[in-house]
């Protein structure tokens, strides 16, 4: 028996459970505590899910293309791009920076769209696989996604610090801000998802067992 | 979760929803991904569009280019990136592979140059200074051509002169190269007017040609009379007048340089092209100098003696300088112990004017005028100059009652027939000089001498005598009156001191009288008013 199936569901903010019949098209259900919109699940989440994942895919490529920053000195401009940012923190031998740099601004995105694909096609096909594991990739997109900041954050503090008139200067490039719209679509798409839609077809896959 | 606890659920209360009207209709989050596919398909479009053709320069050497770093500048600012750097297949040279702006397109010609900037600090010129703190550039010297080149050659040195710099190139040859460079200033009346852009021997390798640009608006001056000479260090000269020193400016002491000069000439000015052959001379001395580009050479025989003449000597017609002695020798006939001094001399028709028959331009003598002045007594002679120094020269002149002489043309060159030189004659002169200075008669001129002696002893000096002893008696007389003079004035007892003592008492006695007043007027002012 679940919640579902009687037309049960919590509230998304004060977590009251509510009993919501089957929706319509024309009308919401509100929370009578708080009066928030209740849903027995998230409305359009795999299309929204999707779209957010579309646009960070697509602003993904931008964002490692173009300069993150322009260090501006007396002697000339030099653009670094995120992977030339690496390649220069490996070069110099400052591994473990090139190592979270790398992670926090390549590997983790990559990791967190791919989590949403896997998330998104399973669902999709409904499938009864690992789908205790697959809850556990969903938390984990939550946990990264905010490490991703971190690469926004540090061309955040170095344009606030460097900033030495004419003779050291840093810019941000377009990349920065591409690689933020990265972040947010990725973000809005793990938001968008509803994890309850893993065990939407339990009781198919139940039956099977 | 909600599996697990179901039963709990059922003995719980639970509200129903409030069924109300949807506030949003559908969601337009799709709108999300059409943007970023719209901003991501601009992108990609802007950078194809951005996308500058491919060039390859070959260099020697790549002195510091660094792919993806160098950069290609035209006046300073990036027109291209090099992507890559390689060898060439034989290692012979380098390949820089690199990326130009697409807006200069329309530059890659075959009159476009690139070379390497480094930093450089010349004597004239400190250049690429920013170089050292950036790394070396590319500099482009773009230039519009007729076909679109997209592999190059990079110059190893750097050009003195840029394309798009206006003014006009000119060669220029010299006997040396001097202390003259690559950039080496040219001065118009001690302005900076245009650069020395390249040197190299002439083909034949007599001389140095030396490529020189005028900037303009000096290149309006360069005519067929302007004269370029080498105004390198300081030229001091010593005359009557005092020393003399001459430089162009101090790089062109330091760096050597050029200057030039249009110089009042004979015939009419004219305009040059680019590329005119001029003449580089030695000094301004030399450039202000008239040249001739005429010469006419002769041999003169001399019998006697030519000591006092040298090379360089002048030829002179009547006193008129037309020409020079070039080079003489001795010629020994041992048959009949003869010798003879063929003298070389140089005539410059250009000096002198033949009227109604100067048509011939030429290096060759018209030898119908020369036959019909030796008829008529056209003649060399060896001259003196200069009597103390003994300098001679060689003189032409028509000569009424000589031999008469026949056109003989020797090794190529005509003879101009001769006469003894002046030396006999002035030999002769001085004999009949002397013979005068010996019939004068000394003797008489001694007795007279003596007569005039006697006289003035007798007769004159008696008087004189008489005269000295009256003024001794005058000067007596003046000697008495200074003492009475002296008595009145000048003693201490005379009248006129002892009156003059007594003035001055009275004075001061006056001005004593007159400061009590003054004083007690400054103490009691309101005395004028009241009274005492």
């Amino acid at each position: 028996m679940r919640a579902v199936e009687r037309g049960l569901t919590n509230c998304p903010v004060c977590h009251t459970i509510v009993k919501v019949p089957l929706e319509d098209s024309d009308t919401a259900a509100y929370c009578p505590r708080c009066d928030s919109e209740v849903h027995i699940r998230k409305p359009d989440s795999i299309q929204k899910t999707w779209a957010f994942l579309l646009a960070s895919i697509v602003f993904y490529i931008p964002a490692n293309v173009l300069p993150m920053m322009h260090v501006l000195t007396f002697a000339g401009t030099e653009s670094d791009t995120i992977m030339s940012g690496v390649l220069y923190f490996i070069d110099t031998g400052a591994y473990l920076i090139a190592f979270v740099i790398f992670t926090a601004s390549i590997f983790v995105p990559i990791l967190k769209i791919l989590i949403l694909i896997y998330l998104l096609i399973s669902v999709q096909k409904r499938s009864c696989l690992h789908r205790q594991r697959r809850k556990k990739l969903y938390v984990l997109t939550e946990i990264i996604g905010r490490w991703s900041m971190v690469d926004v954050y540090v061309v955040g503090t170095m344009i606030a610090l460097v900033h030495f008139g004419g003779l050291t200067e840093i810019t941000p490039g377009m990349g920065a801000n591409f690689f933020l719209l990265v972040v947010i679509m990725t973000m809005l798409s793990a938001m968008s998802f509803d994890p309850k839609l893993i065990w939407d077809n339990s009781k198919e896959c139940n039956a099977r067992q | 979760m909600q599996d697990n606890n179901h039963e709990d659920l059922s003995h719980v209360e639970i509200e129903e929803a409030i069924w109300r009207k949807k506030r949003k209709a559908i969601s337009t989050v799709w709108i999300v991904p059409i943007v970023a596919l719209i901003v991501g398909a601009w992108l990609i479009i802007q950078s194809i569009n951005e996308k500058g053709p491919v060039i390859q320069i070959t260099f020697k050497s790549a002195e510091g280019v660094q792919a993806g770093k160098t950069m290609i500048k035209y006046k300073d600012i990036e027109v291209g990136t090099v992507t890559n750097v390689e060898f060439s297949k034989d290692l012979s040279n380098v390949i820089i592979t690199a990326e130009m702006k697409k807006n200069m397109a329309p530059y890659l010609s075959e009159a476009s140059k690139f070379w390497i900037m480094k930093a450089r600090i010349g004597l004239n010129q400190v250049e690429g200074l920013d170089t050292l703190l950036s790394g070396v550039y590319i500099v482009m010297d773009p230039e519009k051509g007729t076909q679109s080149v997209r592999e190059f050659k990079g110059l190893d040195t750097v050009p003195v002169i840029s394309t798009d710099e206006k003014g006009t190139s000119y060669l220029l040859k010299a006997q040396d190269i001097g202390s003259i460079g690559i950039g080496s200033p040219i001065y118009y009346k001690k302005l900076p007017a245009g650069s020395v852009s390249a040197y190299h021997l002439s083909d034949d390798g007599r001389d140095v040609d030396i490529e020189i640009f005028i900037k303009a608006p000096f290149n309006q001056l360069i005519t067929n009379h302007t004269r370029f000479w080498n105004a390198s260090g300081i030229s001091a000269s010593l005359s009557a007048d005092g020393v003399d020193i001459h430089t162009e400016s101090l790089t062109s002491i330091i760096a050597g340089g050029l200057a030039f000069d249009n110089f009042h000439q004979q015939g009419t000015k004219r305009k040059v092209k680019a590329k005119h052959q001029f003449t580089l001379y030695k000094t301004i001395k030399e450039a202000k100098k008239q040249h001739y580009r005429r010469e006419l050479f002769f041999w003169v025989y001399f019998e006697s003696s030519i000591r006092g003449l040298s090379v360089g000597a002048p030829v002179e017609f009547r006193g008129v300088k037309i020409g020079e002695v070039i080079d003489f020798s001795l010629i020994g006939d041992a048959s009949n112990a003869h010798f003879k001094i063929p003298i070389l001399i140089k005539i410059e028709p250009e000096r002198f004017m033949i009227m109604h028959n100067d048509t011939n331009n030429s290096n060759d003598v018209n030898a119908e005028i020369l036959k019909k002045l030796i008829k008529n007594g056209f003649r060399a002679q060896l001259k003196s100059g200069n009597l103390i120094t003994g300098e001679l020269f060689v003189d032409l002149d028509m000569y009424k009652d000589v031999s008469a002489a026949t056109l003989r043309k020797e090794n190529g060159l005509y003879i101009i027939p001769t006469v003894p030189g002046t030396i006999e004659t002035l030999k002769s002169d001085l004999k009949k000089v002397l013979n005068s200075i010996a019939t004068i008669p000394f003797e008489e001129i001694g007795k007279e001498l003596q007569q005039t002696i006697k006289e003035v002893r007798t007769g004159t000096l008696p008087q004189l005598n008489a005269t000295i002893k009256s003024t001794d008696t005058m000067m007596q007389g003046a000697g008495s009156s200074m003492q009475a003079l002296q008595k009145n004035y000048l003693d201490s007892n005379a009248e006129i001191n002892k009156k003059i003592i007594r003035l001055l008492d009275e004075m001061t006695r006056t001005s004593r009288s007159v400061k009590n007043l003054t004083d007690y007027l400054e103490r009691h002012p309101e005395s004028l008013i009241k009274g005492k």
